[in-house]
This record gives structure tokens, sequence and C-alpha cells, in this order.
């Protein structure tokens, strides 16, 4: 009665509300701002008043990031119209720059490039990190992509893509794309791990119940297995790795109740986009099916897990640990006196230590035509 | 890992159990929902405090708990690491908790 009370009221979420996630479109502006406080009220009044009385000092207040921000937030019509057009920007030696627009109709496509001017932190891996903003006044669809890149002049080029919802037409409105992190020099490789012979293979290794480990970490998922919480699977191991690839490490091969358990642990993910999907090919090149579950550490710079003690169980704490990972264990159902006759590969994308995420502002402003 | 591949299919298998035991945060200890409260009360509830939340998290609420998606597949449709997502989710449920105990619709056990 308890979880479940909360469920079903919550399956009663409004449609709008449930469209509006997958969707992406606010559903909820006209509602919210019947809700306002009158804080809020009096801040929207007094937003207006300025740009009814005094467009100036509003303009004044959008050319400010914090202002714009502050502004963008009470009304995106006004501040995008008082939001001055800079067509570029250059924040620590890297420029962005609109480069063209194509507008039809109620459609646009936009595309906009980074160009590094003092040296080579973009290249054609280029990811900004979910850590764009399409700012605009209308009600859209609004995606952006890589769209290519330039080796001879370091330049990355992304399209922006923006759709009105309402057949609105949107030449000559104006849209403010901005940056805040991106990481480059991302690899992609495919190995392969000699790690399936008999000498490496633990046959008494140290177990946690699937309940257990549900109980200490932070368990995020697990494939679709109703003996999970029974199942064992192997203690999180922190020792030496039998094999690493740029971070991702497989710590451990093991058999526990005549299946072949493979660990995995993914250092740092918080700051990179390191992942790596290990797969078990048979000799006709088959890949096996597997069970799998994923679940989180987070350890401070003395190795210690951190917790949260809350009212009902332990958390992870993610906002004070000083390294964060993922352990994955992967299971398949194949007998040990055949474990020579498969072939453990990886995919594996990882970032290059030498090229963290670089960070900055960057920050244009220019009329949709 | 292969679980990404996975994770498709758990929907309304394994992914309801972690989504249940999620939600369980959003008890306090000892009590449970006032059963006499009008059925018609939590959701309002609920929806009132969706309203209110930014738009971002309020997507990645309905998400998780209406649409019952996994959190590695709402790290990928939001472009966010899975940790973002999960301390997200984690601040979202102590706000309704909070919300839940204001509103005074839990009873002792």
């Amino acid at each position: 009665m308890k979880s479940e009370s909360l469920l079903n009221a919550i399956g009663e979420i409004s449609d709008d509300l449930i469209d509006e996630a997958k969707s992406g479109v606010c559903a909820v502006q006209k509602t919210k701002r019947k809700q306002i406080s009158s804080k809020g009220v009096l801040c929207l009044a007094a937003a207006l008043i300025l740009c009814l009385t005094a467009v100036l000092p509003v303009l004044a207040v959008t050319e400010t990031e914090v202002g714009y921000d502050i502004v963008y937030t009470i009304s995106p019509a006004i501040a995008q119209r008082l939001k001055p057009v800079q067509r570029s920007c250059v924040y620590d030696g890297i420029r962005m720059k609109v480069i063209s627009a194509n507008v039809s109709g109620d459609t646009a496509e936009i595309y906009v490039s980074m160009q590094d001017l003092e040296g080579d932190r973009i290249d054609e891996t280029i990811d900004l990190l979910d850590s764009y903003y399409i700012n605009r006044s209308f009600d859209c669809q609004a995606g952006c992509e890589f769209a290519g890149y330039d080796d001879k002049t370091k330049t990355a080029t992304f399209l922006i893509q923006i759709g009105s919802m309402n057949h609105e037409k949107i030449r000559g409105k104006k849209l403010t794309f901005s940056v805040e992190r991106f990481l480059s020099h991302k690899r992609r490789k495919t190995v392969t791990l000699p790690l399936l012979n008999y000498d490496t293979v633990q046959l008494n290794p140290e177990t946690l119940s699937g309940n257990e480990l549900h109980e200490k970490y932070y368990v995020n998922s697990y494939s679709n297995d109703s003996n999970f919480k029974r199942n064992r699977y192997l203690k999180p191991q922190t020792g030496s790795p039998l094999a690493s690839i740029d971070g991702i490490c497989v710590n451990a091969v093991a058999y526990i109740d005549g299946k072949l358990h493979i660990q995995t642990y993914t250092e740092n993910n918080l700051n990179t986009d390191n992942h790596c999907f290990l797969y078990l090919r048979d000799k006709d090149g088959k890949e096996m099916p597997c069970t799998a579950i994923e679940y989180d550490s987070i350890i401070d710079k003395d190795g210690n897990e951190i917790w949260y003690q809350d009212d009902l169980k332990r958390c992870l704490d993610y906002s004070k640990g000083d390294r964060s990972g993922i352990y994955s264990e992967l299971v398949y159902d194949i007998p040990f006196e055949d474990l020579d006759q498969y072939t453990l590969k990886g995919k594996c994308v990882t970032s290059d230590p030498a090229y963290p995420a670089v960070e900055g502002n960057w920050r244009i402003t220019f009329p949709i035509e | 890992m292969k679980l990404r591949q996975t994770n498709a299919e758990k929907r309304g298998g394994g992914e309801v159990t972690l989504v249940l035991d999620e939600l369980l945060e959003c008890y306090p200890s000892g009590k449970s929902i006032d059963e006499t409260l009008d059925e018609k009360e939590l959701p309002r509830i609920i929806n009132d405090f969706l309203i209110e939340l930014p738009i971002k998290e309020r997507r990645i609420f309905i998400c998780r708990y209406w649409y019952l998606d996994s959190i590695s597949d709402i790290a990928k449709q939001f472009n966010l690491s899975q940790s973002n997502i999960k301390s997200t989710l984690y601040r979202t449920r102590k706000k309704l908790l909070q919300r839940l105990q204001k509103e005074g619709v839990f009873d002792e056990i």
C-alpha cells in the first residue's frame, strides 16, 4: 500500500505533462504563471514596467548574462527581443560563430561553428555533453547535432534544427545559442581481451547476493531477471584489474553457481564519456546472450565509499565524491569446460586524459533569416 | 555495456521493482498515506508539485516514474550522465517527500 498508492497517483499525472516529458515542449507555462508567487509577480511587473518605460536599462540588463537569464526566465519574448545581436564570440581562444541559416516557413536549419584559434582542443569527436542551450521566444522543437569537422581550420560545425509548434513563422526572430562545456579527442577501439583462460578465471570468488548489492550500492539497472535479489554476484573489486582500456577495467572473470561472471569498472564517468560494450563470441562468431547488472560507486580521496544517511536507507552522495565509477557485471550461461571456445571482445569509447573536458561560456545571438 | 541493449527490454519488468523501491524514499519512516484522503487529492498534490518544478526536473521525474524508463534510457534521452539523472531524481524525491509532509498526507502506521 505504500509505494503503490504513490505510483497510482503518479499514474494520474495530467496528459499535458506526460506529453511534455517526451516532447520537451513546455506544457505548464500558463499554469505556472498563474501560480507564480507574489514576489514573482512583483519581479514580472518590474520587468514589464522597465520594458515599457525604460527600454535602454533593460537592454543593458540583457547585455549581462545574469540579467539576460533572469529576464529570459520571466519572459523569453522580452529577453530575446532585447538581446543584442552577436553573431560570434571568443572565449578562451575558442570562437563560436553562426555560419548560415536556411529558413522555410515554420522550420529552420542553422549552422554554427566552433574553432580553436590557439590549439587543437577541438577535433571530429567533439561532444557538447548536453551543455548547450537554445533560447528562443516562441514554442518550438529544437535540437543540435554535430554536422562536420574541418581538420585544416580545426573547426567543428553543428546543425541547429528548429520547428515551430504552431506553424508560426520564425523568420526574423532571434535565437541565442550557448555552450558551457565540450569534450574532444575521444578514441574508439575494438579490443580482444585474452581473459577467458583457465588461469585467469576464479572458481571461489567472494560474492554478494543481488539483495546485498541492492542495499549497499545504487543498482541502477539489471536485466529482466526475477531472481536478481537471490542470485549471487562478484563482490565489487578494487585491486589491480585483469585488464584496463583507458580507465575501463575488467576486474574479474569468475564462475559462480555454474555461470561465467565478468565484472568491469568504469572510472570517473562523471567527467568522461568512457563506455565499453563487452561481448562474447563463440567459434562461429555468434554473439552470446547474457544478463547484466550495473551499479554505482562514489569514493573519497582515501578510497572510502561515500554514503548519505537517508531516513530509510543509505544512499550514495554524488555531490561529495572525489572519484566515481560504475560497476557492471555480465553473466553468461556457459559451462566452465567450454570456456576456451569463446572470445571476449569490447567496443570501447574513451577520452584522452591529456584532453579533459573544456569549460567556458560561448554564447551567440542572431536573427533567424 | 551490454546493459544498454537490455534496458529497452526491462520496462514493466525489473524496472518496476526499482521504481517502487525508489518511491519508498518519498515516505517518512513509520508512516503511510492517510487512507481517508480523497482519492483525487494525492494526484492533485502531485500534479501541483510537478507544475512547480523546473521543466527538465519535471520531465526526468515523469520519464522515470510514469514511463518507467530506465536510468540509462533517460540519460541517453537527455544527453546527461546517469549520475546526473540519479542525483536529479534523488533531489526531486526529497522535495516530494517534503511536499507530501507539508500537505499532511501521511498517517502513523
